[in-house]
């Protein structure tokens, strides 16, 4: 069987892969420097686990495989909830931070052009439950950022709580609940009002419920107005987290591309505190996604606080300044006539020690390297040694004298 | 401030919208009814106005071709699409019922529906705990009940003259819609000062208009 070719590989497929390399590098660097440590979680996970964990992700939405046994299995649809299970498991968790850059499965119900494979670089951070956690871990989220020189960002920051305090006040049956959420999804003020219209609400809570979609904007001002719709002391606790979270954002000096959002509603039902997603200037949808899972780790009998977000990689790279991506132009192009082969390889061998990029190739092999584009060019004769440095070429007698005449040529362009 | 995209359904709402924009002081001055030009620059040069098919602006929208569209609602609840429904623009509106011969719900154990709009047709049915199977049809939904292809049909009514005039009349009403302003979601956040600022433009108008 033949198989199309399109489908499986994107248009741009070669020229993505070492800017996503470079991205991925980026990516993990900037997670080392706040102490995460990179994790792996298997491919194949058990599809019980993904159902046991109620409010992640749909059935329907997983890639499903039968091992030998007749044992369902999924592939990794996500990585929170293995990370969680695992870090629930440990008796005494030293490390508290891990990062990931992995690839998870999900098909889209109805969208026919959603792709199966993505990638997400993302971490998760345990204990302590405190805003200098969600606001190190919103810094470090905006850091990445800034490292892949997308400057025109907006994050935009909510609170998992605040709906559903409201929407347990207001007793709502669950098919309205869930009409609600979609609604205040859609910022439809006019669809809440008329779904709320014949339901016998405290007029309090109605109007906050109301209220909700029209809390986005600057966090002075939002923050300011939602004060007015407070309607429980554990809805006030959480204005005062955001609150506490946005002064240590100003203290970091990173306050600036933050939106608050209390219509904010993640599909992922385990999050309980902070939210938060970031949209990058251009590109249609969340790049970034995250926020605080405190009851997650209690469906693996534990009590663990966490936050974490991941980032879509896929995502990125559509918007990613290529200017990141390092020269793929070869360093140095090495040919040699086959009597001095012994030689060569010697030369091959320091040169590739010295960290040069390097591909060598007997002279009367001209089919291989005759289209090859690298920046020095060196020959080793019968009768004589050359190097060319962009079409001046000269001669060398010693190892040393090449690879001193190199690093000069290299300090020289390196200024220009 | 960044130039706003715009996509407005062709079609019969999309003069009465235009005339909303230019009520806003947004003007687009080589639209009229029988254009055949696509795209078009407002005269302020702030805003550039898509010209598409109906059921195509929440797919503009979602994908961020544009970032506010123009639309019906029930375009918007076929599509499903993760957009901000943030205006009901009150133009166009009609009822979205269901439509048959005499007493046809009653008689089937499943029922078989026609429409143009088989998602919305299945939520309704699926909100009463009905089960039934759809036909997706383009136009004349009305025959489908005459010919027993389908029990009930799900379809938008304005006057319910061609309803009457088929021998079918309306079961049940399903929802009112209307034309709505939908927006992309990044655009949103993105764009904020831009697409706030034209929302309150048409708020001010329709309140006047009320």
């Amino acid at each position: 069987m033949k198989l199309p070719l399109a489908d499986r590989f994107k248009p741009n497929q070669e020229s993505d892969a070492p800017l996503r390399e470079q991205l991925i590098s980026m990516m993990n660097h900037r997670f080392s420097t706040y102490g995460y440590q990179p994790f792996h979680t298997p491919i194949l996970e058990p599809y019980q686990l993904y159902m046991d964990v109620k409010g992640t992700i749909h059935p329907d939405e997983m890639v499903k495989v039968i091992d030998r046994t007749g044992k369902v299995l999924v592939l990794r649809p996500d990585v929170t909830i293995p990370i969680s299970q695992y870090a629930a498991h440990q008796k005494n968790l030293k490390n508290k931070r891990y990062s990931y850059i992995l690839d998870v499965f999900r098909q889209g119900e109805s969208i026919p052009n959603s792709h199966v494979q993505g990638t997400q670089a993302g971490i998760e951070c345990f204990h302590p439950d405190a805003p200098e956690t969600d606001a190190e871990v919103l810094v470090l989220a905006m850091d990445i950022l800034q490292d892949l020189q997308l400057d025109s960002f907006k994050i935009e920051i909510g609170d998992a709580g605040f709906f559903k305090e409201l929407a347990e006040l207001a007793a709502l049956k669950p098919a309205v609940e869930e009409q609600l959420k979609q609604l205040i999804q859609a910022k439809n003020i006019a669809g809440i009002k008329s779904l709320l219209q014949p339901l016998n609400i405290e007029p309090e809570i109605r109007t906050a419920i109301q209220e909700i979609p029209l809390l986005y904007g600057t966090p002075e001002d939002v923050l300011e107005r939602a004060q007015a719709i407070i309607a429980t002391a554990n809805m006030r606790e959480r204005l005062k987290r955001l609150k506490a979270i946005f002064q240590l954002l100003q203290l970091y000096g990173a306050s600036e591309n933050i939106v608050i959002d209390l219509g904010l509603i993640n599909h992922m039902n385990y999050y309980s505190g902070v939210i938060f997603q970031g949209y990058v200037e251009a590109v249609a949808k969340p790049v970034l996604m995250g926020g605080r899972y405190d009851q997650l780790a209690e469906q693996f009998q534990s009590h663990l606080p966490a936050i974490g977000f991941a980032y879509d990689v896929e995502l990125l790279l559509e918007k990613v300044s290529p200017n990141i991506k390092p020269s793929d132009q070869l360093g140095i192009l090495l040919q040699y006539d086959s009597n001095r082969q012994q030689e060569a390889i010697s030369y091959v061998t320091a040169l590739r020690k010295k960290g040069w990029k390097l591909m060598t190739y007997p002279a009367n092999q001209q089919d291989a390297y005759e289209e090859i584009d690298a920046k020095f060019r060196i020959f080793l004769g019968t009768t004589d040694e050359l190097w060319s440095n962009s079409n001046k070429i000269t001669s060398f007698s010693t190892i040393d004298e090449l690879l001193n005449r190199l690093e000069q040529s290299t300090s020289v362009t390196n200024e220009s | 401030m960044e130039m706003l995209t715009l996509a407005l359904a062709k079609g019969r709402i999309a003069k009465d919208a235009i005339s909303l924009l230019e009520q806003a002081g947004i003007q687009f001055d080589d639209f009229h009814d029988q254009t055949r030009k696509l795209v078009f620059q407002s005269a302020d040069g702030k805003y550039r106005l898509l010209f598409v098919k109906a059921v195509d602006v929440p797919t503009y929208v979602e994908t961020g071709a544009a970032d506010i569209g123009i639309v019906g609602k029930d375009t918007i609840m076929e599509a499903g699409a993760d957009v901000y429904e943030l205006l009901d623009l009150g133009l166009g509106a009609c009822q979205f019922v269901v439509a048959g011969l005499g007493d046809s719900v009653k008689r089937k154990q499943r029922l078989t529906v026609a429409s143009k709009y088989p998602v919305i047709a299945t939520q309704f049915f699926e909100r009463k705990n009905i089960p039934i199977e759809t036909i997706k049809l383009n136009g004349s939904v009305e025959l489908a009940p005459l010919i027993g292809m389908a029990d009930v049909i799900v379809d938008i009514v304005e006057t319910g003259t061609t309803i009457k005039e088929n021998g079918l009349s309306i079961i049940e009403e399903v929802e009112t819609i209307s034309t709505r302003l939908i927006a992309n979601k990044a655009s949103f956040a993105t764009k904020t000062k831009a697409t706030q600022q034209f929302i309150m433009q048409l708020e001010a108008i329709l309140e006047g208009n009320q």
